[in-house]
């Protein structure tokens, strides 16, 4: 169940955790470009020592930090691999007709800690927010669209409803798989055509149970008299504060300091 | 014949936030050809507990025994074990999938590796036994009412001729006629020498049916014995979230009153016919 989940929330206590998603979201943004502002050791340096401080204030542990990275170790390995072998320089290595080049290998290298500082900054993100959280820092980040008529509250609902059903449709396909297993249903043997066929049992009640979900959903919302262009009103109102402020601040000493050392060295 | 349980612990998701210990140092037997019912609040364990009765899930620590056999061997035939100690999940109208009812029965025999022909018949069997009308067989599974999707559903694991048919609250959501067929066919399915082991809410199902109950809370089991002993400890079942059959506490009001009523009945037939004899 919990492979599903893109709301990887972690729940604790923390200065991250409490912070305006508007924040977080800006946040991960910068922490993106400021990847590609990383050109030279000291940057690499700073960059660490930036993520490492708000990775300890977020009191996510570092293991979880490192199972983000799980999905992308595929391309990780294809920009690594294409790196080494085909950027010219001074050759270090040859194996037939490839060549490893010392460009070749920093260059790599850099591509390695850019991708893996790319998705563990945004991966802080959504450990520490959780996806309505998020929905709705994206929302307030976006209202301005909806002067040019962009739906951004019938979209912010759309994605927080889709966001929030995820977990819930990924535990129902796991109890209808549980069902049909005790049926006999095997899901594991065969080959691929036999497997995608095994999953007929479990794909047939999970488009009912969603279709029924929608049902039920919309019915209650209509009951409550949902409106979907009124201007609503929050439980948790967001409230940027001081702490969000001087966060603010704290990303623009970092973009600062980044471009500052990519200009000069 | 016979299933047991030794000791056995579970704990979901081990090692992250969410982790929670779901069973905790739980033994129980189930004893061949009986009716036996497990009660305990939402959350106390109990459908965790049936899901290593067909070896779903695998216990941290303990063993599980089926027929002398330990199920925990590598080498155990876990798939075979499904078809001899079948689950019927809660809800599990939910599960139908195939385009005729007659056809999502099939399922579980065609799995064992029958032939259309035998799979189509032991469906029939099953469907027949659970009550489900012969009309139906060819229609679509979602034409058929809340009652009969619910039977038809027991069938599709009846049809395995399961030894042991695990229910995990059978009774839930249906109306009363509907709840009566149910309780009537798990009582006729007894008769026929199988054994059943039943998660119910309701203490009145549990006290007409039960030849034994088990008590779980918080991932153990805290109580086991006979009907009539379980729900003559009315407060510790208080003290749990759980109460007795509504015509117990009637039992009781009478004898507090003076009135020498035997409250060892636990149905309200017995309770009716003690309180005539006492006016004969």
């Amino acid at each position: 169940m919990n492979s599903i989940t893109i709301g990887q929330y972690y729940p604790a206590d923390s200065l991250i955790h409490r912070m305006d998603p508007r924040v977080k979201i800006t946040g991960a943004f910068l922490l993106l470009i400021g990847a590609f502002l990383i050109e030279s050791v000291p940057g690499l340096i700073f960059s660490l020592l930036f993520l490492g401080v708000i990775t300890a204030l977020s009191k996510v542990p570092f293991r979880h930090m490192i199972r983000s990275l799980r999905g992308i170790v595929v391309i990780l390995a294809i920009a690594v691999i294409f790196n080494i072998f085909m950027v010219p320089g001074n050759a270090i290595l040859t194996m037939g007709a490839l060549t490893v080049t010392d460009a070749g290998l920093i260059k790599a290298g850099y591509m390695f800690f850019r991708l893996t500082y790319i998705v563990a900054g945004t991966s802080l993100m959504t450990y520490t927010t959780t996806p309505v959280r998020l929905t709705e820092g994206l929302e307030r980040i976006f209202a301005p669209l909806s002067l040019i008529k962009v739906p951004v509250r019938e979209i912010a609902m759309i994605m927080s409803i889709a966001l929030r059903f995820i977990p819930v449709l990924g535990e129902e396909a796991q109890k209808i798989k549980t069902a049909q297993m005790s049926r006999g249903a095997d899901f594991e043997s065969g080959n691929i055509l036999v497997r995608a066929k095994s999953m007929v049992p479990v794909l047939v009640p999970l488009f009912v149970s969603a279709f029924r979900r929608a049902d039920e959903l919309s019915l209650a919302m209509e009951s409550r008299c949902y409106d979907p262009s009124a201007k609503r009103g929050s439980m948790k109102p967001l409230r940027f504060g001081l702490r969000d402020g001087l966060a603010f601040l704290c990303l623009g000493a970092y973009m600062g300091i980044m471009v500052t050392i990519r200009v000069l060295i | 014949m016979s299933l047991i349980l030794n000791h056995i612990s579970y704990t979901y998701n081990p090692g992250t936030a969410f982790e929670t210990k779901a069973l905790n140092d739980v033994s129980l037997t189930v004893k061949d050809g009986e009716i036996l019912s497990i009660i305990g609040k939402t959350g106390s364990g109990k459908s965790t507990l049936l899901q290593h009765m067909n070896g779903l899930l695998s216990p941290d620590e303990g063993d599980i025994l089926y027929n002398g056999a330990d199920i925990l061997q590598k080498d155990f035939d876990k798939r075979s074990l499904r078809f001899k100690v079948g689950i019927v999940f809660q809800y599990p109208e939910h599960q139908l999938f195939d385009e005729t009812v007659i056809k999502d029965v099939a399922f579980g025999p065609r799995n064992m590796g029958y032939d259309d022909t035998k799979a189509r018949i032991l469906a029939m069997e099953a469907l027949e036994k659970t009550g489900v009308e012969e009309e139906v067989y060819e229609e679509s599974c979602f034409n058929l009412s809340g009652g009969q999707k619910r039977r038809a559903a027991i069938a599709g694991v009846l049809a395995m001729n399961p030894d042991i048919l695990v229910l995990d609250e059978p009774a839930a959501g249906l109306d009363p006629a509907g709840k009566r067929q149910i309780l009537d066919l798990i009582k006729e399915l007894r008769e026929s020498g199988r054994t059943i082991v039943m998660v119910s809410h309701s203490m009145e199902d549990v006290a007409e049916i039960s030849d034994r109950i088990a008590v779980m809370d918080k991932g153990r089991i805290i109580m086991e014995g006979a009907p009539s002993e379980i729900f003559g400890r009315i407060e510790e079942l208080e003290g749990i979230g759980l109460s007795a059959p509504e015509v117990i506490y009637i039992s009781r009001r009478l004898k507090e009153a003076g009135i020498p009523v035997n409250t060892a009945a636990v149905t309200v037939e017995e309770v009716a016919a003690d309180i005539l004899n006492l006016y004969r």
